[in-house]
């Protein structure tokens, strides 16, 4: 067995240069790949649009609260936070109404570095414990080295920290009722893991011509502040429709916020501007939740059926 | 013309007024913010403000200022205090949304007053502006923000006593082996060629060099140095379609016989050992004269355990964890610890749990207690009655937590005096070195990997020199139910020194280890 860690050490090599399925998680799996496929295409099919709403970071609660009270607007799937320091987390998380903003049930996703993660620990445990959300899942980012575009840098290290610092953490959070086994047209559970390694494509500018989308093995990544990795865990988890993505902080040139269908992305930065509550409500209204596909169903990862009634251990 | 210089002076001291904030002000608040002091005397505030902007403004002005922000525009009076004479900065949230704010509305007004007249001293304000800004958005990467570029850069070098102590590290002889592992092999092109010339069964080693007709140079390199994983492919019974079997080399069926499973297996194929260096085993441990002639402190090398050889064989001790008494630990000064407590996550488990209770019962405060050994009031002369301690010693803990007991793992170490320092991830692979994807391991998600918190307690600059040598994850195969990477021991060795002595509680069998006491109920 290899000593990955020692091979650090002694030669500066990441630990993950020899993880072999960084590229394609599912790589050896044909069931797996099959439904990842077909999950993207049916992603695909039923989202068409992508939203942005630029807003200044002290505006973004009080038009939410605004958006909630006048249109009742609200959504499945929140995240907020993104692979950037500088933000704003507790701010927003304090001031911002996400139980009313989420429905029930819902799913919330918050990304932030490691430490800043446990700072706000016991605060946001608070907040997330009264506003009556579960911490569900604990899920992970690791970039490839210390040269890629969301190496958390010396933003993230403190001088005392005994470790040098790679990660990004993320709370997976869940509110109101969701069981694994019975709500299948609302999760699919188990399909992909709490950990994502950045893998090597390497960032191709905005303006590159040949971006082959009809080769998705050889997708080529654009830098982006979010990895697209962690857009997909969302879609992949709820089969809701009304996506949110706040990204409470500036994050720069180098890091900037694109589009992705399906999802709206507010933040400072966004590149477009194209939000309207009132449209977006009458838009969404007719699917709320993706439709349930035959195949999908027979090939997802399911509960085992139980078979003794009489051990209350219900999933 | 002197008055004249007065007014307009005047004039560009309220450009660093927004209404009645004092934009200078927060700015040079956030400069001076510095988490492990926090505390500040009002007069050498006001003198250093004066000295950084290369102004005179009157003390009494800056107080009436701080007064107004923290009446009228910190929200919950707990970020900004005034304590007689002395300024307690808590948090800088509040302080840096009203500065973004403050700024953003403000640099307009920049704007419009610039181009009426082009002198210097004008400039100079755009630019005390650009830096404000600069401050707000360190990750723009826009020109002006040069500057904080060259901060981070800087802090991001490494230190010397850090390359010092890796070159030292690097001196040491590998204690494993390494094979590379190839990383190119898509759809297991590589592999099926290496079968075409070895067979499984026969474990005849190949020279590569003689086929230089067949195969390309580069494909003679990597099959001569690297591990490739080579399918079994059983003739009626592997089904290449299933794809790989989810146990790979732990496949209870597979092993009873090789017709029981249909999924694909692989044998691992690693070079000929003479290509690749080979270490030998006896000289990798570290050796250095336990006695110098003269009493001198190693300069980088400044862990205490680094030069003074300890404890070295393994001891085990058999007890309930829960009964036991802690007092015969609390003499020894333990440098680390490791605990992987059998939290209770509502499963049926082959061994027995703790509710969370008994581990919250668990006097682990006793353990690596700092010694106090001097205090002294640091603000005596800024009437402030707090006292700082100074700690002799202390240690470091690493905790092993599952998803659902990472928040109790913290409060568990806060509960007994450690402070939290990182979370180290365990990235869990299979024999082919992926990730572990199947199996339905979670239960929301499927789980790749498993928690540790590490804390520390007492004053890490008196002992913790050498941190940072690490990353924080471990990649690593899986082995039996529950036990941990070996790993974790070299990092904390690392970390601590090399004859460290260490305590680990909740261990088996096999983490017996040298410079080890080892506290279990299954030893």
């Amino acid at each position: 067995m290899n000593n990955y860690t020692e091979n650090y050490i002694q030669t500066n090599e990441s630990p993950q240069k020899y993880i072999r399925n960084k590229e394609n998680t599912v790589e050896g799996y044909p069931k797996l790949q099959k439904l990842m496929d077909l999950k993207e295409q049916q992603l695909s099919i039923y989202s068409k649009k992508a939203y942005g709403c630029r807003m200044n970071i002290d505006k973004m609660t009080p038009y939410l609260k605004k958006w909630i009270n006048e249109y009742s607007l609200n959504f499945d799937v929140v995240m907020i936070g993104c692979l950037t320091e500088n933000q704003f987390l507790y701010p927003i998380l304090r001031s911002l109404p996400i139980d009313k903003l989420i429905s029930k049930p819902g799913f919330l996703f918050i990304w932030a570095s490691s430490t800043k993660i446990n700072e706000l620990s016991r605060y946001l445990n608070e907040e997330i414990v009264t506003k009556k959300f579960r911490r569900s899942e604990e899920l992970v980012f690791i970039p490839v080295d210390k040269d890629s575009c969301f190496y958390p840098g010396m933003a993230n290290g403190t001088d005392e920290s005994l470790l040098d610092k790679m990660q990004w953490h993320c709370w997976m959070c869940i509110t109101g009722t969701v069981r694994r086994a019975t709500d299948g047209h609302l999760i699919h559970c188990n399909i992909d893991t709490d950990l994502i390694l950045e893998n090597e494509t390497p960032l191709v500018s905005s303006n590159s011509p040949s971006t082959s989308i009809n080769e998705p093995s050889t997708y080529i990544k654009k830098n982006n502040c979010v990895p697209s990795e962690i857009y997909k865990i969302a879609e992949n988890f709820s089969t809701a429709t009304r996506r949110l993505h706040i990204i409470p902080g500036r994050t720069g040139m180098n890091t900037p916020v694109r589009l992705r269908k399906g999802w709206v992305i507010m933040s400072p930065d966004v590149m477009l501007n194209n939000f309207k509550p009132k449209d977006y409500i009458s838009e969404t209204k007719e699917l709320l939740n993706l439709p349930e596909d035959p195949e999908i169903e027979r090939l997802r990862p399911k509960s085992p059926i139980q078979k003794h009634k009489h051990k209350g251990t219900s999933y | 013309m002197n008055r004249d210089r007065d007014a307009s002076v005047k004039e560009y001291d309220a450009l660093y007024y927004y209404n009645d904030i004092n934009i200078r002000l927060l700015t040079y608040l956030t400069i001076i913010y510095n988490s492990k002091r926090h505390k500040y005397n009002l007069d050498l505030f006001v003198i250093s403000f004066n000295e950084y902007y290369k102004v005179k403004t009157n003390d009494n002005d800056i107080k009436r200022d701080l007064h107004v922000l923290i009446n009228y525009y910190i929200d919950d009076g707990h970020s900004l205090l005034i304590n007689d004479n002395v300024l307690v900065i808590n948090d800088l949230v509040d302080i840096k949304i009203l500065l973004d704010k403050v700024i953003t509305s403000s640099s307009d007004k920049i704007k419009k007053k610039l181009p009426k007249n082009g002198k210097n001293e004008q400039k100079s304000i755009a630019a005390d502006y650009c830096q404000m800004m600069n401050l707000l958005s360190a990750s723009s990467e826009t020109s002006s923000n040069r500057d904080s570029n060259k901060v981070n850069y800087l802090l991001s070098k490494s230190t010397s006593f850090y390359k010092l102590y890796r070159e030292r590290l690097q001196h040491s002889s590998r204690k494993h082996k390494f094979h590379p592992v190839c990383a190119d092999d898509q759809k297991s092109k590589h592999s099926l060629k290496i079968l075409k010339f070895y067979n499984i069964s026969l474990k005849k080693h190949v020279d590569w060099s003689k086929f230089k007709s067949q195969l390309t140079s580069e494909e003679i390199t990597c099959f001569s140095t690297k591990t490739h994983f080579l399918p079994i492919l059983i003739k009626y019974v592997t089904d290449i379609q299933l794809g790989d079997c989810s146990y790979l080399d732990t496949c209870h069926k597979f092993q009873q016989n090789n017709n029981n499973c249909k999924y694909v297996h692989y044998y691992e194929y690693n070079p000929n050992d003479n290509s690749i260096i080979t270490e030998d085993p006896k000289t990798s441990s570290f050796v250095e004269f336990t006695e110098t002639l003269d009493e001198i402190d190693p300069l980088f090398t400044f862990n205490v355990s680094n030069y003074r050889k300890t404890a070295s064989r393994p001891k085990p001790v058999k007890c309930d964890i829960r009964k036991y008494d802690f007092k015969d630990l609390q003499k020894e000064n333990f440098n680390a610890i490791i605990a992987d407590p059998p939290w209770n996550i509502h499963m049926n488990l082959p061994y027995g749990t703790c509710n969370d209770q008994e581990l919250f019962d668990l006097p682990l405060y006793k353990l690596q207690a700092p010694k106090i050994n001097h205090h002294y009031n640091v603000f005596k002369s800024f009437n402030d009655s707090s006292n700082r301690f100074v700690y002799k010693k202390g240690g470091v803990m690493a905790l092993w937590v599952t998803v659902r007991s990472i928040n109790l793992g913290k409060q568990l170490m806060l509960a007994n005096g450690y402070k939290i320092m990182n979370e180290l991830s365990w990235i869990k692979i299979n024999q082919l070195c992926r990730t572990i994807v199947t199996g339905r391991t979670g239960h929301w998600l499927n789980h790749s990997k498993e928690h540790l918190l590490i804390g520390y307690k007492g004053n890490v600059d008196e002992w913790l020199l050498l941190r940072q040598q690490d990353l924080d994850y471990i990649v690593s195969q899986t082995r039996e139910t529950s036990r941990k990477p070996d790993e974790l021991y070299d990092i904390l060795e690392r970390l601590c020194g090399e004859h460290s002595n260490n305590l680990e509680l909740f261990g088996r069998n096999n983490n017996l280890r040298p410079g080890w006491v080892t506290l279990g109920n299954q030893l």
